[in-house]
């Protein structure tokens, strides 16, 4: 059987064991395919939020995030669009939230992995988790309150009073607004928690690290000649980087900006968002002091028109289970997110100079290559 | 003794910058000259794609003054999304924060300095795998 294998072998090129392949990787390609990992990452303590780590908040956000009396008219939880059983986003292209009415022209992101995110949101408008988690409870269109109606909520409400207390060890405060933020702290403490599994990518990647050649011709090839893809032609790393699959800033990759009534501005709104608002890190609600080092970016911030119409460059852990994809959630499928790269219309996107993304022009192999790497991002 | 030498060693670190020249890069220092004017630099952390990243900066001779810093991919033609600040740390030395390079590829590093009455720019290309 041993010199089967190695006819095989010669014969196939890779590396080939039983019944499965391993591929060659370059000394390139294997520092390239080190740096998606390891995970999970574990996410350095944000000192903005002073009770995120604490039980007693991780779990009163719990409840905070599933109870359906933190909107005005008890109707809707966070949890509403941020499914648990969908990786806690909503599986649909854009969130319908009153009277079947579109909520907003932007998809709900994932929840998972939102610990250690330098931006968060589409646009990037906030640099902390709970000026995020705060922005939905006073959206008309979503949670529905005003700053002074919501602390007069948690104030009247008992089990709200309580929980605060618990929490925070003092009773709500007068100030409306510190007291929104705190609410919001706490549903970031349990957000906080929500960390996405290994995946087949993660065992290929630690395995062909090690020099374990079984364990990593486990991964299929085809999922191999996508990953191979991924990282050089396709040149997707570029901004994918990381084990995040993501390099945490923002881009234009040609999906449509227009929206009902106009344009969607994406990052320009956003920058301009979070350097105007007292709910950043630098403001006076943060629980850190100026020199915290996650602060930095967020002092460093520059608004150009080049941000316009650009948006954030999400992870790629757990696609499987958060379609559909884009900001606007206008490609169903992750085959429609390859076709979308291989036919790529180059003129609408921003570029002065050389262009950072190409036309793929994938072969059909290719594309269901590409989509099986992709695939292998998620947990089965 | 030991004491003795550091002494003797900071004191030639000293004379050779105030004679225009550098102490010896350490490493994982990078050492860029244009004219009279030698850099060197180091990242902090390491650079890698998308995160933050401050420098620590000598600059020789020590009466050179750094003016600015900024970084940008010449081929696309973009340069960072954050406008890095400057710190002096005494004669010679900078800090720089805020800057963070988004994308894999090559980086243009440039810094602009003030030495005898003229300004000067100092570049360097970096890439970044």
């Amino acid at each position: 059987m041993r010199w089967r294998a190695a006819v095989c072998a010669a014969l196939l090129g890779p590396a080939w064991v039983g019944a499965q392949t391993l591929l060659p990787f370059t000394a390139q390609e294997r520092a390239q395919i080190a740096s998606h990992g390891p995970w999970p990452v574990s996410a350095e303590a944000d000192r903005s939020n002073r009770v995120e780590r604490q039980p007693a908040a991780v779990a009163w956000g719990r409840q905070l995030f599933h109870d359906p009396a933190l909107s005005i008219d008890g109707r809707v939880s966070c949890a509403s669009c941020h499914v648990p059983g969908l990786a806690f986003q909503d599986g649909k292209a854009v969130p319908a939230v009153r009277g079947g009415k579109p909520a907003a022209a932007r998809n709900t992101p994932s929840l998972l992995d939102v610990a250690g995110l330098r931006w968060l949101g589409w646009d990037g408008g906030h640099d902390n988790l709970w000026a995020a988690s705060r922005a939905p409870l006073l959206k008309p269109d979503e949670m529905g309150w005003t700053v002074s109606a919501l602390a007069a909520r948690v104030r009247a409400d008992k089990q709200l009073s309580a929980g605060y207390q618990r929490v925070f060890r003092a009773p709500p405060p007068a100030d409306d607004e510190r007291l929104g933020v705190d609410l919001a702290k706490a549903l970031a403490a349990y957000q906080a928690t929500l960390q996405s599994p290994r995946t087949p990518f993660d065992q290929f990647r630690d395995a062909l690290l090690r020099g374990d050649t079984r364990r990593a011709s486990d991964y299929p090839v085809a999922a191999q000649r996508g990953l191979k893809l991924f990282i050089g032609r396709g040149r997707c790393s570029v901004c994918h980087a990381g084990p995040r699959f993501s390099n945490g800033e923002f881009a234009d990759i040609g999906v449509p900006f227009f929206v009902a009534g106009g344009a969607d501005p994406g990052r320009h709104g956003g920058l301009q968002q979070v350097m105007g608002g007292a709910l950043n890190r630098l403001g006076p609600y943060s629980d850190a002091p100026g020199t915290d080092p996650r602060a930095v970016p967020t002092r460093h911030l520059v608004l150009e028109p080049r941000h316009f119409g650009e948006f954030r460059v999400p992870g790629l852990r757990q696609l499987t289970h958060t379609a559909p994809y884009m900001h606007n959630g206008s490609l169903a499928t992750l085959e429609a997110v390859v076709r979308h790269y291989s036919e790529l219309n180059e003129e609408r996107l921003h570029a002065d100079g050389e262009r950072i993304l190409r036309r793929l022009d994938l072969t059909p192999q290719e594309s269901v290559d590409l989509a099986a790497f992709l695939r292998s991002l998620s947990s089965r | 003794m030991r004491g003795a030498w550091m002494g003797l060693l900071l004191l030639a670190s000293a004379v050779a910058q105030a004679r225009g020249g550098c102490p010896s890069a350490g490493p994982g220092v990078q050492v860029v000259r244009e004219g009279p004017v030698e850099v060197q630099w180091r990242a902090l952390p390491a650079l890698t794609v998308g995160k933050p990243f401050a420098l620590d900066i000598t600059v020789c001779p020590a009466a050179a003054e750094l003016l600015r810093i900024d970084a940008s991919m010449p081929e696309h033609r973009h340069g960072m999304n954050y406008r890095p600040s400057l710190t002096p740390q005494g004669p010679g030395h900078w800090r720089a924060e805020g800057l963070l390079w988004h994308m894999s590829g090559r980086w243009e590093l440039r810094l602009d300095l003030k030495h005898a009455g003229q300004e000067l720019r100092v570049r360097q290309s970096v890439t970044l795998p």
